[in-house]
This record gives C-alpha cells, sequence and structure tokens, in this order.
C-alpha cells in the first residue's frame, strides 16, 4: 500500500489501462476475446499485437486504416500494437470518442512493468493510467517455462491478480507445486484460479459502476457465472478520514482482489473522490464537485468467496467515519 | 530534412574515398589495440547515425524503393556515410551492406515476410514454416541461389561491390537461435526444449548449417576472407574477427537452457569463420560462463539499454579474453550517460558505440522515447561532447 502522501488531492482521472501479460499459450486471447464480446456496457480500446489473435470479424477487419484502428460493433475499439507504443496510445486516446479503459496485450515475452514504464512517458502520464496488471499463468507449463526462460518471474511478480489458468489441465499435485512456486515469486499476489480465463469482467473492468450512476445496496453479494467470488459493500453518511482508511485498506488479505469506491473524505468535503484498488495497487483521485448530489461513501470489495470477514472490515472502516 | 539521396559527384566520392582510406589505417590500429586488450588512452567511439536500417531514422527520409532496387539503396548508404565522415572524425569505418531486416536467412526456410510502409521488413508470425515439431525433420539447407530473399541479397552485393569503392558487408546476421525463433515462434521453442530436446537439437543443427552456407555464399560474392570481417554492426572487426551475429534472444534465455541448446551452435559458427562477434540487446550478464566457454567468441557488442553497471561486471568476468562493445542509442540526456560509460569501464579492450537517431531517444531506465531531434547539428553535437570527456580523462 502506498502512503497516502502519494494521492495527490486534485488530481483528475486519466483513462485507465489495464496490461494483460502472460506467456504465449497461457490465455490471454482467451481472455481478450471475452472482454472483446461481453455485454460490459464500456467503450473500451483493446490493443492486441495482431489481429489474427483474436476473433474479430474478416469484414470488420477490412475497416482497419492506416492506423491499424478499427471499430466493433459493441462500440469498442481495437488497435494493433505493430507500430511505437506510445504513438498507438496517443492515437487511440485521440480519436473523436475515445475510450473510458484501455486493455493492453503485452506480448508473451515482455515485462509488463517495463511496459507501464514506457505508459509513464511525459507524452503519456497525464493523461493513461495504469490501472492493474493482470498476468495469466498456464499452470501446466508454467514451472517448466521458468526453468527455461527469465522472464516467466518477472510477469508473475509484475502481477496484480495472477489467474492461475488452465487448473483443468493439471491435478492437485501439481496446483500445489505452481501455487508454491508463485508464492515464493509473488508472495502478495491476488491469485484466482480459471479454467479458460473466466474471471468476472468486474474484477477487470471498473465496468457499471462506480463511473455509471448505478449504486449498489450495501451489504453482500455473489459475483454470477458461478465464479468462487464474493462482493461486500461498505457505505457511509458521513466524510471519512483520509488517512485511516488508507490504513485500513493496506490491511486487506490477500483474499480480496479489487476495491472501487465512490468516497465523500473529510478533508475535502465537497468534492467527490474515486477509489481503485487492484491488488495492492491503489489510486485516489479527485472527481467532480459533489454539488446537488447527495454526498456519501460507497466502496466495493471483490475477493474469494467466503474470505470477505465483513464484520472486521465494518468495523475498521467505521472507525474512519468522521462522527 | 537536410538529407538526400542525390548520388555523390566526382569530387564527393574523390574526397570520400581519401578520407576513407585515412580513416582505415587509423582504425586497424586501433582495432589491433582492441582485441590484443592494451592499454590505451582512449578507446575508439564511433558516433553515427541509423545509416541502412530504418529504425532509428526519420521515415519521411527514407526512400521508397529502398528495398527494390540496388541503385538506390547503395546511394542512400553511399551519401549518408559520406555526409558523416565529412563532419565527423570518429572511428566509424563505411561500409555497404544489403539490408532487408532480420529475416533473410528465414524467409530462405519458408517465413513470409510483411513490408510495412517506411519499416524494415519483418516476418509474419502468423505463416511460421514449423507448424509441429514433426516438420522440423522436413527442414533442409536452403540454396542461397534460390530460396526466399537470399538471391536478391546476393544480387545486391554484386550490385555494390562492381558500383562503389566502399567495402561491402554481409547482410544482417541472425544466429541460430534467433533464426529458430523465426521459424517456430518463441512458444513453441521454449515447450519443445523441454519436450523433445533431440528434435530441437536437430532443428538449431540445420539451422546452423544453413547459416554458415548463407555466410560463405555471401563472402564469396563480395570477396571476403572467411576469417576477416568488415564490421560488426558498425564496429570495423577486420582481421580480429570472420563473422558476427545477433544472438538477441540469449537475454530471455536461462543459463543452463542458453547453455545446452545455443552455446554449442553458436560455437559452432564462430570457429566455422576463425572467431566472432555476438551482438544483443539488454543485459545477459547470467551467461557469462557461456560466453568465457563459447568458443571462438572474440567480442560482444552490447546495446546495453543504460544498464552500463550490467556491462561492467561482464567486462570483468571476460576480462583478456573477450572485447566489449558497448553500443546504444544516444540517450537524451548523453552527458549523464558518457561519464558513468566513461568512469566505470576499463578501456583495455573496449569501443564505445552511440548511435544517434533523430527520432528515438534513450531514457534512463532502458525505455527508448519518441523525439525529434535535428540529425546534422545533434550528431554533431553529441560527438563533440564524447570528444571532450575522453580528451578531459
Amino acid at each position: 500500500m502506498a502512503d497516502t502522501e502519494e494521492f495527490p488531492q486534485t488530481r483528475t482521472r486519466a483513462i485507465p489501462v489495464t496490461i494483460i501479460a502472460g506467456f504465449l499459450g497461457a490465455g490471454k486471447t482467451t481472455l481478450l476475446n471475452r472482454i472483446l464480446t461481453a455485454d460490459h456496457d464500456r467503450r473500451l480500446a483493446v490493443l492486441v499485437n495482431d489481429f489474427g489473435d483474436v476473433n474479430i470479424d474478416a469484414q470488420i477487419l477490412d475497416t482497419a486504416g492506416v492506423d491499424g484502428l478499427i471499430d466493433l460493433p459493441n462500440g469498442c475499439v481495437c488497435c494493433t500494437l505493430a507500430r511505437d507504443l506510445v504513438r498507438v496510445v496517443q492515437d487511440v486516446i485521440a480519436i473523436d470518442d475515445p475510450p473510458e479503459h484501455i486493455i493492453l496485450e503485452a506480448s508473451g515475452v515482455s515485462s509488463p512493468a517495463d511496459i507501464e514504464a514506457i505508459l509513464d512517458v511525459p507524452a503519456l502520464a497525464s493523461q493513461v493510467q495504469v490501472e492493474a496488471i493482470i498476468t495469466l499463468v498456464d499452470s501446466e507449463n508454467i514451472l517448466r517455462l521458468a526453468r527455461a526462460v527469465m522472464f516467466a518471474d518477472k510477469q508473475v511478480a509484475a502481477a496484480d491478480i495472477l489467474l492461475v489458468n488452465k487448473i483443468d489441465l493439471v491435478n492437485e499435485e501439481e496446483l500445489a507445486a505452481v501455487l508454491a512456486w508463485i508464492s515464493q515469486v509473488a508472495p502478495n499476489a491476488r491469485v484466482i484460479r480459471t479454467q479458460f480465463a473466466q474471471v468476472p469482467l468486474d474484477l477487470l473492468l471498473d465496468s457499471a459502476w462506480p463511473a455509471r450512476a448505478g449504486h449498489p445496496e450495501p451489504g453482500e453479494s455473489e459475483l454470477g457465472d458461478g465464479h468462487d467470488l464474493q462482493t461486500w459493500t461498505f457505505r457511509a453518511d458521513r466524510p471519512l478520514v483520509r488517512d485511516c482508511l488508507m490504513a485500513a485498506l493496506s490491511s486487506l488479505p490477500a483474499t480480496v482482489y479489487r476495491v472501487k469506491g465512490i468516497l465523500y473524505l473529510e478533508h475535502d468535503p465537497t468534492r467527490r473522490y474515486v477509489l481503485q484498488m487492484i491488488g495492492e495497487r491503489t489510486a485516489l483521485t479527485a472527481d467532480r464537485e459533489w454539488a446537488e448530489s447527495e454526498p456519501g461513501t460507497q466502496i466495493v470489495f471483490i475477493g474469494q468467496q467466503g474470505t470477505l470477514r465483513t464484520t472486521d472490515l465494518e468495523n475498521s472502516l467505521g472507525e474512519c467515519v468522521n462522527r | 530534412m537536410s538529407w538526400t539521396t542525390e548520388p555523390l559527384t566526382a569530387e564527393e566520392r574523390a574526397e570520400f574515398k581519401t578520407l576513407f582510406e585515412k580513416r582505415l589505417r587509423k582504425v586497424e590500429a586501433k582495432t589491433a589495440d582492441v582485441f590484443s586488450f592494451k592499454k590505451v588512452e582512449q578507446p575508439p567511439y564511433i558516433v553515427n547515425s541509423s545509416l541502412y536500417w530504418v529504425f532509428g531514422l526519420d521515415p519521411d527520409t527514407f526512400p521508397d524503393a529502398y528495398f527494390d532496387d540496388p541503385a538506390v539503396m547503395t546511394t542512400f548508404q553511399e551519401r549518408t556515410y559520406y555526409d558523416q565522415v565529412k563532419e565527423i572524425d570518429d572511428d566509424f569505418v563505411p561500409y555497404l551492406v544489403p539490408w532487408f531486416g532480420t529475416i533473410v536467412a528465414a524467409s530462405a526456410f519458408g517465413c513470409e515476410i510483411k513490408y510495412h510502409p517506411k519499416q524494415d521488413p519483418a516476418a509474419d508470425p502468423r505463416y511460421y514454416p514449423v507448424q509441429k515439431p514433426e516438420d522440423i525433420k522436413g527442414l533442409h539447407v536452403p540454396d542461397p541461389q534460390k530460396d526466399g530473399l537470399m538471391p536478391k541479397v546476393l544480387d545486391y552485393l554484386r550490385y555494390m561491390r562492381e558500383n562503389s569503392f566502399l567495402p561491402v558487408g554481409i547482410t544482417d546476421f541472425q544466429g541460430p537461435l534467433t533464426t529458430a525463433n523465426q521459424l517456430m515462434g518463441y512458444d513453441k521453442l521454449i515447450y519443445l526444449m523441454f519436450d523433445q530436446p533431440k528434435l530441437m537439437h536437430a532443428l538449431m543443427d540445420v539451422v546452423t548449417e544453413a547459416l554458415i552456407v548463407w555466410i560463405k555464399a555471401q563472402k564469396e560474392v563480395i570477396g571476403e576472407p572467411l576469417d576477416w570481417c568488415i564490421s560488426d554492426q558498425q564496429v570495423y572487426t577486420g582481421k580480429h574477427a570472420g563473422i558476427w551475429f545477433s544472438d538477441d534472444d540469449a537475454v530471455l534465455m536461462s543459463p543452463d537452457t542458453y547453455k545446452e541448446f545455443v552455446v554449442p551452435y553458436n560455437s559452432r559458427i564462430l570457429q566455422a569463420f576463425g572467431g566472432g562477434c555476438v551482438h544483443y540487446c539488454g543485459n545477459a550478464t547470467h551467461h557469462a560462463e557461456s560466453f568465457q566457454n563459447m568458443e571462438g567468441l572474440r567480442a560482444l557488442n552490447i546495446y546495453n539499454l543504460y544498464d552500463i553497471p550490467s556491462v561492467v561486471e561482464l567486462q570483468k568476468k571476460l576480462a583478456g579474453q573477450v572485447a566489449i562493445f558497448a553500443c546504444d542509442f544516444t540517450p537524451v540526456e548523453y552527458g549523464d550517460y558518457f561519464d558513468e560509460l566513461l568512469s566505470s569501464l576499463s578501456y583495455e579492450g573496449l569501443v564505445i558505440d552511440s548511435q544517434y537517431s533523430p527520432v528515438v531517444g534513450l531514457l534512463k531506465g532502458g525505455k527508448y522515447n519518441a523525439i525529434n531531434r535535428d540529425l546534422k547539428s545533434g550528431r554533431k553535437a553529441v560527438y563533440e561532447d564524447l570528444k571532450q570527456r575522453l580528451e578531459k580523462r
């Protein structure tokens, strides 16, 4: 958890970027195809290494311009990374209807931390912000890969969330060995076991809330599609003390994968703040004035089913409410 | 943009030839010192621009017919070399190169080639000639006179030799590991090493043999002795190395995997040409032991990506055995970079090469940034800066 001094109060939200990393064959393309075809109600830009990797209709592909950009039927845009990454991102965010979120497919041999550093160049730093690095791991092959190459551990260590994929192809003993290796390389990683890269898009995208108007009800709920995940919502009408809140968030267990919320903070009560926390990566950004709307805090926690200690969370967050 | 591809006039050509011959004598002597690891007051140093490949150039200055007409390629290279040699008295020895990207050998094995406008030719990753391990058994050593881009390169070599006084070097040479990677993709290649090591060795064997045949064919056309090579990517080597090749994928490999599947094949090529140089970008310090045991390795050409400590470490481990060419694209803040480089590396067995680009600048931390700086005045300023720093020491 970063120190609270790292959260500038006047910062406005940049376009969030999610980097999808992992060696070739780990399931990145499967995940990208799910994102591209899902009904997420978000205008996404998906930057891929090659159009040939994703399921895009040939007729749509024919519309690709010289900049490698194509419009998809669901309002998203897709672009190849055949050119310089900085220029591709600049082109994507400069289109008439810019994306709300950028998904970037890292090449199979690249270091996602290096990509994040590239996106931090002055030409882009104020316009995009890496929200998460999601690394997929092929549980059947990762241990062999780690012995053969130098980058496998870097991809894993850089992850905010690790999708240990293809678990249907390994037995319990093999999976335990993979998890043991991960615990050495990335002891604080948020690890989710998956088949066919099936993971709720709520984990990957800031979908529907809080950027959208809907307000979740406080309390617990389960994510659909049979995923072994649970959500819980904290709500407070009184302002929160920022440093207290950050301290509480820093002690969350590794089974909490994502936290997102709209915050009503005591030190700046006229403005709402947006909280995004994926793994240990936290961003708190100043948003618009509350104006006519009723100030209040709502924070959604997404974690492994059965591990969200909601009473403890309620108590620790409750202590941060300025009464 | 001030670059032009007007052919050299007779007067310019005569002046260029005089400058070239004088420079060659100077650099030959310095190079002998490098490979004998002699203690010197100044190492040879190069400040030049990307003179034959597209990456690092302002694409708008690149001739459209560069990859279609040997006269255009030759004229462009002669002109840009002349412009540079006139204004910068560094240790670069100009030579012509038939440049078709990094995929000439792979094309002869069946890789399809993509020509993107104003970019270097590249292999199309969707059409690997080795789709499954069994395909390796069907690979054969290509015929340089018939297969892929090889005949075209030979034609360009002939043209260059017949139409210029400048020496002509072999086209870009990717080593066995990178070539094998180009044939089947990195994922399949890595898993092949584990699942079917005999087939992996069979692949490396046929690729290595093909590369040796290919280099011999080129040397025959340009009249270059097997154990003599004009340059390792713009660093003059002459009689001290018969060959150079790129081994960029080395940095990704673990030490044991590299030792088992790559070192024997690199050694075979180096020995076939009386020793030579290996190039890579990044940090391959973890292969120091392999480099020590790579028979025929005379020098490492390292684009260190501003990771100078890694070069220092490697230089210490290979001292007196393998020369170091410390290369990089010229950083945006090049003064700090040169200070660190000159204060931390030994000058024994060292060459410094700073590739100045008007459109690409290296940042501290090893990232490239798109920039816009003047080619000629910027290149000259970098040269003067490095020269002065060396003279002060």
